[in-house]
């Protein structure tokens, strides 16, 4: 999952409407996760951005996740509960002028039991008097994987991706966005705790260590549109639809509307999500296989997340202070451990543009 | 595919496009693909960790002459 994290940040762009800064922009961000998995984790990051020159954009960021957990993974694995801290922190240089942007970023994350170094390259180019925009991405990461407690386990895994897209302004008041992502992951793709059960002759449950394929290649098909509605009030919407070869389809559709009023930002936004299993998940195997998992995450499930957001942006929009709560309700009639996650996150962040 | 693809490139090649003065609303932030780098990136972090799906919501931006 940790892999999943890093191809998504390799082919992060660098646009952004958060307050910027003629030389310096900095932000803060720290939010907080609970559900009723017995799961509690707190993120905080720290970005700066400047401009040494003018078509020069250089960026650091340094972000830390504390984790407690007893979820059924952990109750499975016979082990008690756990806390750990994963530290990354990323570096980049983008050269923009006013059809074309380059950028390339490097991250590093580390955790007592997992390594990782991600590489990735993105451009992007306008076109037809600003009517299309085209962009690329890739990326590429490897990662070490580890066991606590255990110095023999060793395994790796590595991945290269890549994206295409294309955005246009539809009308006066639409911008359009389509992309294309592929990803191809290679190596030790299960978890090294988790322990998936098989029934034996005597009908008794017997636990085998989680064993996936050590090939994965993902494509995904985002749709978002944008549309402004009113005199400072936008809508912004998704549609993704993912399939990879170990038999995962999933659809993705959100929308956000965002109502501005003087120094102010309101927004509430929804999202729901379906997927449908892999082809090797089961929740309990009438005998052993040669994959087997235990990764809820693997199996038919549904979600929906619905959340608000309120910014203050002081100071001629120098300053933007913004809190946010979401609410989620997951869905897992093919996981019996866990039939329903039921959660919140809420977020604080300060962006100041220098 | 290729044939709306090409179809599109060719209405958009014909100055059918919105004019440069015609691009207020969508010059606003708000009207931006990811107005907010470093929220997203939280956002999709607890999303990352517990779908399993992953891609397609990278930043993108610009096509609106805004820059």
């Amino acid at each position: 999952m940790r892999l999943q994290l890093a191809i998504v940040v390799a082919l992060t762009a660098t646009a952004h409407a958060d307050p910027e800064g003629d030389t310096a922009t900095v932000v803060a961000r720290t939010s907080g996760y609970l559900d009723n998995d017995d799961t509690a984790i707190s993120t905080s990051t720290i970005a700066v951005k400047a401009k040494p020159k003018d078509e020069i954009v250089v960026s650091a960021r340094y972000t830390a996740d504390a984790v407690s957990s007893a979820s059924v993974d952990v109750i499975t694995a016979a082990t008690e509960r756990w806390t750990e801290l994963r530290s990354e922190v990323a570096g980049g240089v983008a050269w923009v002028d006013s059809s074309m942007q380059l950028s390339a970023d490097y991250i590093y994350s580390h955790e007592n039991d997992w390594d990782s170094h991600t590489i990735g390259l993105g451009g992007s180019r306008d076109f037809l008097n600003h009517n299309l925009t085209l962009g690329l991405g890739a990326g590429y990461v490897t990662n070490a994987v580890g066991r606590r407690d255990d110095m023999t386990f060793s395994e790796k895994l590595n991945a290269v991706s890549g994206s295409v897209r294309a955005v246009w302004p539809a009308s006066k008041d639409d911008l359009l966005q389509v992309s294309y992502d592929i990803a191809r992951a290679t190596g030790y793709q299960a978890s090294p705790y988790r322990h998936a059960f098989a029934r034996g002759p005597a009908g008794a449950l017997i636990a085998f260590p989680e064993q996936n394929p050590e090939l994965r290649t993902r494509h995904a098909v985002t749709l978002r549109w944008n549309h402004h509605l009113l005199d400072d009030t936008a809508l912004r919407s998704h549609l993704r639809a993912y399939v990879d070869d170990w038999g995962i389809a999933s659809v993705t559709t959100g929308t956000e509307l965002v109502y501005g009023l003087d120094d102010f930002e309101l927004s509430g936004n929804v999202r729901v999500y379906a997927q449908r299993h892999a082809r090797f998940y089961q929740d309990v195997y009438d005998e052993p296989r040669v994959y087997m998992t235990a990764d809820r995450e693997l199996s038919s499930f549904q979600d929906v997340f619905a959340g608000v957001r309120a910014a203050w942006v002081p100071l001629d929009d120098k300053l933007s202070i913004d809190l946010s709560f979401t609410g989620f309700y997951f869905r897992f009639p093919e996981f019996s451990r866990l039939p329903s996650r039921l959660g919140a996150t809420a977020g604080l962040g300060l962006v100041w543009a220098l | 595919m290729i044939r709306l693809v090409l179809a599109v490139v060719a209405v958009l090649a014909s100055g059918c496009g919105v004019k440069a003065y015609q691009r207020g609303h969508l010059a606003k932030s708000k009207m931006q693909f990811n107005p907010s780098p470093e929220q997203n990136q939280l956002e999709q972090h607890v999303y990352n960790y517990r779908e399993g799906s992953v891609g397609g919501y990278d930043g993108g931006g610009g096509g609106c002459g805004c820059n």
